[in-house]
């Protein structure tokens, strides 16, 4: 193979040897020149390692010709920068860039040399720069692949980054920074932070029901000494109750089969409406009929109270409502996993306003309300500890998250409807399954959580803390006997009825049929 | 044509030709080639012609002498043309003239051709041959691209990849490696002198003067009323320059040397002085001389001397002669050659 010395001796010309190259001012030629001497020095140095005439001969052609070369690709290259020639690192590529050239040329002419003068280049001390810039020379091309690597990934990323939706970025911080707890702004009104651990109980007063007594029944209503009346037109059958009492705190899927009624859970129909006007009321009209023929359909709910205030029983009380899906609740004695057999589904006809939480009742839906919260809690004989709200009882198992469908999240009028505030109450599914919030979950809630629910917190850790147990293996292990407690329960609805009833009841299928605000 | 081979150089192990240095002096062609480039093989670059007969032939072939026939003459040319031209007292014809090919001899060119052919061996794989060209200098300007045309031409038509260097920094490449072929390298030949000037193997400065050994010859012979032939024999034979001359010829030999080396100082002297393309030097340069011209005894002194008297414009560290003066061109040229094969 021929290289092409004599021709590189033409590119390196005698003028370019003295001054550099053309077209520079007398401080530019006369560094250029003081550069040359000190390259052709250091070249110098190398080149009396080749014994051999003709290998001197190109070993110094070839570095000063490509040292030249360099120095005028790499002056091209910074044509628009020229000021970056007089800073020290543009002396120092030059000069890594040189040995590298050096290092280059022994490697390729070593093999010609005694073995004497190659033991002599191997012992060479070069500058560290040196080595460094020529070990990258000889790795650009893994450089190069690296980089593409990197840009690939980074544009992998930034497309991640973009696609990721703010909630997502507030989830993960969230969940990353839990321990040092993200801000969280409780709205209750006239409330505090600083009241929450005041006003919060774990038991409430006894709110008693009033004695009603039925009236009256006919083909199409039930009336009670409340004044409450109750209509019957929808009333339909699913399956009967059947649920297993589990003891609080036992690790147990429970033994004690029941069929009774213990506790209401209030809904929202989250149907569409329309302004309570007297303009409206045929409109108005049509949608409660038609929300009543769905809800009949799919056994919602138990009961359904429109926005006149009329009372309708849909699936009746001794068989269970579609209505609570995965769900949580528990009173001083037992937890209720799955409150569609125990509880029953009372649902108003109402929405959230645009992008709020604030459901909205009729005065009359108000009145009925209590008049039904007191016939059931009179005939069933119901605590009031056992009257509570969708949104504080629905969970996502699947994630361990509280509030899945977070229709009465707050604002419900317990109040009104003669009941405790279960606001005040931490969840048991908080406190009792390990089940928690997100940032998600947080944001869905407009950044306000229940005092409740902080309490339950608090609660969770000092069983977290007793347990001495990893927290996400504990909060597994409690939601593993969630699970279990379903489990067992849907096997009893096998057996009492000899067909699958797991559509009704089984995770996922179950909040099919269940209504209201979720995700 | 009837050529005869004594050697071949250049070769590889394998006996394959792998570069060849090849001087074309106006006096002598030097081939130098082998491992190291010292196996050298020279040719006088010189023919004698005479009728063609039968018996011409015959004695020539008996001598084993290296001839060319064409048509009703007969040449005989290299080393044994000088033979020959004593044999039969007749003075040999140059085919090149101050260090470029003739232009008033038409047999120049074919004669050259045969010389080289005689030494250089046919390539087989497109080898690299580097061949030595004179520098620019008065007289030779105009004919030095024709006469680099013409050998590329002829050395293509051998099979090699032919590059031309200058003769003065072939000696550099020969004779300065210790110094990593910065200094002055002075090729004193037959028909001119060359010098270089070069910084880590590139050529700085180039210059040539017409003046030379045969300008020697002819002008000693034209003084002395000696044939030409004659006074190259004294020349070459028994010239000391470092002694007192002994008669006319060697008087006038000393006499036309020193206007040889005074002209060449000064020029030198007067180039340097004159350039802008030498780079600033920090150390002293040495100056090496080879040729036929610079062989005679006492040269070296008296070109020391012209050097120091005068001064100079930068300092010379030694004033030397080459090795082996008579290959030093052609070995400079085998190491250009080497250089550019990996």
């Amino acid at each position: 193979m021929k290289t092409e010395i004599i021709g590189l001796q033409n590119q390196r010309s005698a003028q370019q040897l003295r001054d550099g190259a053309g077209g520079q001012n007398a401080s530019s030629r006369q560094k250029d020149a003081e550069k040359a001497q000190l390259y052709s020095k250091i070249v110098e140095r190398f080149a009396i390692l080749f014994d051999n005439p003709s290998a001197r001969l190109r070993f110094l052609n070839n570095t000063l010709a490509k040292q030249q070369a360099h120095q005028n690709q790499l002056r091209q290259s910074l044509q628009r920068v020229r000021f970056l020639e007089k800073t020290p690192l543009y002396d120092w590529l030059i000069e890594a860039r040189f040995y590298a050239t050096v290092i280059e040329e022994l490697k390729a002419i070593a093999p010609t040399l005694s073995p004497q003068n190659q033991r002599k280049i191997e012992a060479l001390q070069l500058p560290f720069s040196a080595r460094v810039f020529n070990f990258l020379n000889q790795t650009r091309q893994v450089a190069y692949a690296l980089a593409i690597l990197v840009a690939a990934v980074t544009l992998f990323g930034l497309y991640s980054l973009v696609s990721w939706s703010a909630h997502g970025v507030n989830s993960y911080l969230a969940t990353k920074y839990k321990n040092g707890k993200a801000p969280i702004i409780v709205a209750q009104a006239g409330q505090t932070p600083s009241d929450l651990t005041a006003t919060t109980v774990k038991y409430l007063p006894g709110f008693q029901a009033e004695n009603v007594w039925l009236v009256e029944r006919t083909s199409e209503f039930e009336r009670f000494s409340n004044g409450c009346r109750i209509l019957t037109a929808y009333q339909t059958d699913n399956h009967p109750r059947a649920y297993y009492l589990i003891p609080r705190g036992a690790d147990t899927e429970g033994t004690e089969l029941r069929h009774d009624i213990v506790g209401i859970v209030y809904h929202t129909s989250e149907s569409d409406i329309v302004q309570f006007t007297p303009d409206n009321n045929e409109a108005i009209q049509k949608r409660s009929k038609g929300l009543l023929s769905y809800i009949q359909e799919i056994k919602a709910y138990n009961y359904l109270i429109d926005r006149y205030g009329e009372i309708y029983r849909v699936v009746r009380d001794d068989h269970a409502a579609h209505h609570a899906g995965h769900s949580i609740w528990a009173d001083g004695k037992y937890n209720y996993a799955g409150l569609n057999e125990s509880f029953l589904g009372v649902c108003f006809e109402s929405t959230v306003k645009g992008g709020t939480l604030q459901e909205t009742l009729t005065e009359a839906q108000i009145v009925a309300g209590r008049a039904l919260t007191n016939v059931l809690r009179s005939k069933y004989n119901i605590d009031d500890v056992n009257c509570t709200t969708h949104g504080l009882v629905s969970v996502n198992p699947d994630k361990m998250l509280i509030a899945y469908h977070h229709d009465w999240v707050r604002n419900f009028p317990f109040e009104a409807m003669g009941l405790s505030d279960k606001y005040q109450v931490p969840p048991p599914n908080m406190t009792d399954y390990g089940f928690t919030y997100d940032e998600e979950i947080l944001e869905k809630l407009e950044r306000t959580l229940w005092p409740g629910a902080i309490a339950a917190e608090t609660e969770f850790n000092e069983k977290l803390a007793k347990s001495k147990s990893n927290e996400d293996v504990f909060r597994r292990k409690l939601r593993d006997r969630y699970l279990a407690q379903l489990e067992k329960a849907r096997k009893l609805r096998l057996d009492a009825n000899g067909k699958s009833v797991l559509a009704s009841q089984s995770p996922g299928s179950a909040d099919s049929a269940e209504t209201g605000n979720h995700n | 044509m009837a050529e005869e081979k004594k050697d071949h150089t250049g070769e590889s192990a394998e006996g394959d030709v792998t570069a060849l240095g090849l001087d074309v002096g106006t006096s002598r062609i030097v081939m130098a080639g082998g491992a190291s480039g010292h196996k050298a093989q020279t040719q006088l670059n010189a023919f004698v012609g005479v009728p063609y007969s039968k018996m011409t032939e015959a004695i020539l072939q008996q001598n084993k002498m290296v001839y060319h026939r064409n048509g009703k003459e007969l040449y005989v040319f290299g080393t044994d043309s000088e033979r020959f031209a004593s044999f039969f007292n007749a003075v040999p014809r140059r085919p090149m003239q101050h260090g470029v090919l003739n232009p008033q001899e038409p047999m120049g060119q074919q004669i050259i051709q045969a010389i080289i052919e005689s030494i250089v061996p046919r390539a087989k794989k497109n080898e690299l041959l580097c061949f030595s060209v004179p520098g620019k200098g008065e007289g030779a300007d105009t004919n030095l691209v024709y006469h680099e045309a013409i050998l590329k031409n002829f050395l293509q038509s051998l099979g090699y990849e032919a590059k031309a260097i200058n003769e003065g920094l072939a000696v550099v490449f020969a004779e300065l490696q210790n110094e990593n072929f910065t200094g002055i390298g002075i090729s004193c030949g037959g028909g001119m002198c060359n010098v270089c000037v070069a910084f880590l193997s590139v050529p700085m400065l180039t210059f040539s003067i017409p003046i030379a050994g045969d300008y020697i010859d002819s002008s000693v012979a034209s003084v002395v009323d000696e044939t030409v032939t004659r006074v190259r024999l004294i020349k070459e034979e028994s010239l000391d320059l470092s002694r007192q001359p002994k008669d006319k010829v060697t008087s006038a030999l000393h006499i036309y040397y020193e206007e040889v080396i005074n002209s060449l100082v000064s020029k030198l002297r007067d180039e340097f002085e004159n350039s802008r393309q030498l780079p600033k030097l920090d150390r002293p340069m040495p100056i090496v001389l080879s040729g036929g011209t610079a062989r005679p005894r006492g040269f070296l002194q008296k070109f020391e001397a012209a050097v120091k008297s005068g001064g100079f414009p930068f300092q010379i560290s030694d004033v030397r002669m080459a090795s082996d003066p008579m290959t030093a061109t052609a070995r400079g040229c085998y190491i250009a050659a080497m250089s550019e094969i990996r």
